[in-house]
């Protein structure tokens, strides 16, 4: 954990100086930077925003390090504001985005030319078959609430725990099963036709 | 079949690494013998590593550069205060004061300092002191008070020195 102090120099690039705190906080930088990129990206699904959300979030954790308490890990502290930042991002590019105007994604959508079934499972590589069911998981993903989809992003993408879930989001472990599951469950709804195309 | 329900519903929970440590056996036992169970299982396993893949960036476009560029201009967070663990027992200044003035060591040498500049101002040291180095002794006046004037060799300085009464040999 860096610490900081009054005399702390800004970075200033090619300078020549970089004081302590500053080289302590670029192996912060170093060390959440993908984890964050990879949690805004995953909640916001547009790589502009992702990068905007990655730059505000080190921003927030240099100019306010006075205020981590360390009552939570650092990473917790982190990926809190990151969650915070890209909620504040969806709720303000796009505030109708996860109201649903249609239920499922149509089999048409979801008719990938030359896979169906079982096929898909047998070539998961191939680009093109790629390409297409990264928009509709992507499309589908987008439909949920902001609460939902970083609950399941923190849990699928991130690899956190129902605790660690819980304490970034500040709620109960109970409430976090239960996101999931609703998450889950409109996600398989949503992408059915892709999983399960008619015969 | 109520055991396949029951299996199904607890498939998220057991790919999360999260189902109770009692429900493993049963769970497991049970994917041992039932074929239908371990293909959905699969298949549910396969399903989530492509939602996976779809919602993960292809890379990750911010540098720790870039990072470190945005902050400039930003102040940075200013120093945490120690905390204040014993508040009660916090200190007054005059305390303080007291607390330096009175120790022993820091008294004790005080008191020498003071003494010896003390004696430095008001006793005459070098008044037994025979003049140090070739010169001339140029006059002595005798006066209630010895006054001699001394000029070193080579130089134009000329000292003069006014002693006590009881400093009259100079030889």
């Amino acid at each position: 954990m860096f610490r900081t102090d009054k005399n702390r120099a800004s970075p200033r690039e090619g300078s020549g100086f970089i004081s302590r705190e500053v080289e302590e906080f670029q192996t912060v930088v170093e060390e959440y930077r993908s984890r964050v990129y990879q949690t805004a990206y995953g909640i916001v699904q547009n790589a502009d925003d992702a990068k905007d959300i990655t730059q505000e979030v080190f921003l927030k954790v240099y100019t306010k390090m006075d205020t981590f308490k360390g009552l939570a890990s650092l990473s917790t502290w982190i990926y809190r504001i990151t969650v915070n930042t890209a909620i504040d991002m969806i709720r303000k590019r796009k505030p109708n985005v996860y109201t649903g105007f249609r239920e499922e994604i149509s089999r048409e959508e979801a008719n990938v030319p030359g896979f169906s079934g079982a096929a898909r499972f047998a070539s998961p590589f191939n680009a093109t078959y790629q390409g297409e069911i990264r928009k509709l998981i992507q499309e589908a993903f987008t439909r949920l609430s902001p609460d939902h989809r970083v609950t399941l992003v923190l849990r699928e993408i991130e690899g956190l725990s129902y605790q660690q879930i819980a304490e970034t989001l500040e709620c109960s472990t109970g409430t976090v099963m239960s996101r999931l599951h609703y998450a889950r469950k409109k996600m398989q709804k949503l992408l059915a036709p892709v999983w399960r195309p008619a015969a | 079949m109520r055991r396949c329900r029951k299996i199904r519903k607890d498939m998220d929970k057991y790919l999360d690494g999260e189902l109770e440590s009692e429900k493993i056996p049963f769970f497991e036992g049970h994917l041992k013998t039932c074929t239908l169970c371990r293909e959905a299982l699969a298949q549910h396993r396969e399903e989530r590593q492509q939602r996976v893949l779809g919602l993960l960036p292809d890379e990750i476009p911010v540098t720790t550069r870039d990072i470190l560029a945005s902050l400039q201009g930003h102040a940075p967070a200013k120093p945490a205060a120690a905390p204040d663990i014993f508040p009660e027992f916090k200190e007054s200044p005059l305390a303080r004061v007291k607390k330096w003035v009175f120790r022993p060591v820091p008294a004790a040498a005080f008191a020498l300092c003071i003494i010896a500049l003390g004696l430095s101002l008001f006793l005459p040291f070098n008044t037994h002191r025979k003049a140090s180095g070739a010169g001339v002794i140029i006059d002595q006046i005798e006066s209630s008070q010895n006054v001699m004037i001394y000029q070193p060799e080579k130089t134009d300085t000329t000292i003069i020195w006014i002693m006590p009464a009881s400093a009259k040999e100079i030889s």
